[in-house]
């Protein structure tokens, strides 16, 4: 009878304290979440914060400039930034929600509008850019792509797949019937940014990236300006007719378009800015 | 700097959730699984084992296609809500849970079915019903195995990239998590910042073993179910 009370005592005891540490774990865990909670709370309807898919190479531009828009109006943009075409694909075959596309060149461009995600035809070009071959420090200097053909380093260009920068190096390569020779050095990125990073980090001797996202890097230098192929590389931003901060968006391009200092920031990247129509 | 951490409070929030939904889940299909038979037990046991088996890519994209713009479920609501859960925080933390809960039920699954059925058969004999046996008999003396198993999908949501990546996007302050931001700085070279977040995982990554050694010491009361020392 005695022992029985005793064995009981410990089954008690032992289940009290088992309880106690399962509570503790959960009280961590709820801590923790509420000490979390004080570095934002992103399951609160964000509202009228327009989404804004941007090419990979506005990145630090568009950081800026949205920046300065909630300065001066006190409104916030969301970006998501890649490749134009990754981007495309996301929202018109994934159905990711964005409010306004900011990308570089047609093909990008034309998917969304296949998509019947926006009406017009005729778009504002706002910003132009060059294509460069940039080269890391110690590479042999090379004045036009034929050049290429008699060194062995590899080339780091956006892949044509899903990266506008991409294809415009494989327009010029393929001007110069340079393509198949080169095919085996390429190493394909997944947007233009990553290529740039390839060549920085020295696992690609040169590049094929666009001026703009040359400037940004003190250890990569720009060999020469590709004219071959006679491309244009220009970027439309325009919002999309459907969406729920469609107008909001379209707010913030109209900003992007008539604020001189964002102007100025854009030029001071290396793009180039089209002129106000009057 | 302050993005980063604004950064890994979304993942922490996100995996915290995850590891809310997948706790009590993973405990009553454990259980299932353990103690119960019944038909449908094993496509149960393959439907929740399945996600540990393909590319975390591939659960994302199934995902995607059963909760997206184009599927029922997602238009469904659409109507309700104005917009599919895809691309929003809610379904960073879903990809998170899918890919946990096969280690969650797992690893409970062991714990529960090293318990020996007998105790719980004659707690029932006495009357108790059998949610209180579980809580009672079966979760006590399976507590290691349970806190391991709640570590284990936190750590495991906290790390999780492909499926969030596919079906809630890389979207800096509402569905990019550590791995997706670590991801996305390395492609723009900002490796730097890279480090740090990278940091930051191994450190909570140490911080959860440390916490689940820790509570495991907290009770050294040997393996008979009465306590007693053998």
């Amino acid at each position: 009878m005695n022992s029985n009370r005793v064995e009981s005592f410990e089954s008690t005891t032992f289940i009290l304290l088992v309880r106690r540490l399962l509570i503790q774990t959960v009280f961590s865990l709820l801590v923790l979440f509420l000490i979390s909670s004080c570095g934002g709370r992103p399951y609160e309807n964000e509202g009228d914060v327009p989404l804004i898919f941007a090419a990979a190479s506005l990145a630090d531009v568009l950081g800026n400039a949205a920046q300065t828009y909630e300065i001066k109006t006190g409104k916030r943009v969301d970006f998501s930034f890649g490749g134009s075409i990754a981007l495309a694909n996301q929202i018109a075959s994934l159905g990711a929600p964005s409010d306004g596309i900011f990308f570089v060149g047609d093909d990008a461009t034309e998917v969304i509008r296949r998509a019947g995600l926006i009406h017009s035809e005729g778009y504002y070009t706002m910003l132009t850019n060059s294509l460069v071959l940039v080269g890391r420090d110690g590479v042999q200097p090379m004045s036009s792509l034929d050049d290429l053909e008699f060194d062995s380093g590899q080339i780091a260009i956006g892949d044509p797949a899903v990266a506008p920068a991409g294809r415009y190096a494989q327009e010029a390569l393929e001007s110069k019937d340079l393509w198949d020779t080169l095919l085996d050095r390429l190493i394909l990125s997944i947007d233009v940014r990553a290529a740039m990073a390839a060549v920085e980090s020295g696992n690609a001797d040169y590049g094929i990236v666009y001026r703009t996202d040359a400037l940004t890097s003190n250890s990569v230098f720009i060999l020469f300006e590709i004219t071959d192929g006679d491309i244009q590389i220009s970027y439309q931003a325009i919002p999309l007719a459907t969406s729920a901060n469609a107008a909001q968006a379209d707010e913030f391009f109209d900003f992007l378009r008539i604020e001189p200092e964002i102007r100025d920031l854009f030029t001071s990247a290396g793009f180039s800015v089209a002129a106000l129509p009057h | 700097m302050n993005s980063e951490i604004s950064i890994i409070a979304l993942s922490l929030q996100t995996a915290l959730l995850a590891t809310l939904v997948t706790v009590p889940l993973g405990m009553i299909v454990a259980w299932l699984l353990v103690r119960k038979e019944f038909k449908g037990k094993f496509v149960l046991d393959v439907v929740v084992s399945v996600p540990i088996a393909l590319p975390p890519v591939v659960v994302g994209y199934t995902l995607l296609w059963g909760l997206g713009k184009n599927s029922w479920l997602g238009q469904i609501t659409e109507l309700f809500f104005g917009s599919t859960i895809a691309f929003t925080w809610f379904a960073a933390a879903l990809a998170a849970s899918v890919v946990s809960l096969p280690l969650v039920v797992r690893t409970f699954a062991a714990a529960f079915a090293s318990i020996d059925p007998k105790l719980e058969t004659a707690a029932r004999g006495l009357g108790s019903g059998p949610v209180r046996t579980f809580l009672t008999i079966t979760l006590p003396l399976a507590y290691r195995g349970v806190i391991a198993g709640v570590l284990l999908g936190f750590v495991r949501a906290f790390s999780e990239f492909g499926a969030t990546i596919v079906v809630a996007g890389n979207i800096p302050g509402r569905t990019q998590t550590v791995p997706s931001a670590i991801f996305t700085r390395i492609s723009s070279g900002e490796t730097e910042s890279a480090w740090r977040l990278a940091l930051v995982s191994v450190v909570i990554g140490i911080i959860a073993l440390g916490i689940h050694n820790w509570l495991l010491k907290q009770a050294r009361f040997g393996s008979t179910p009465m306590g007693m020392n053998r």
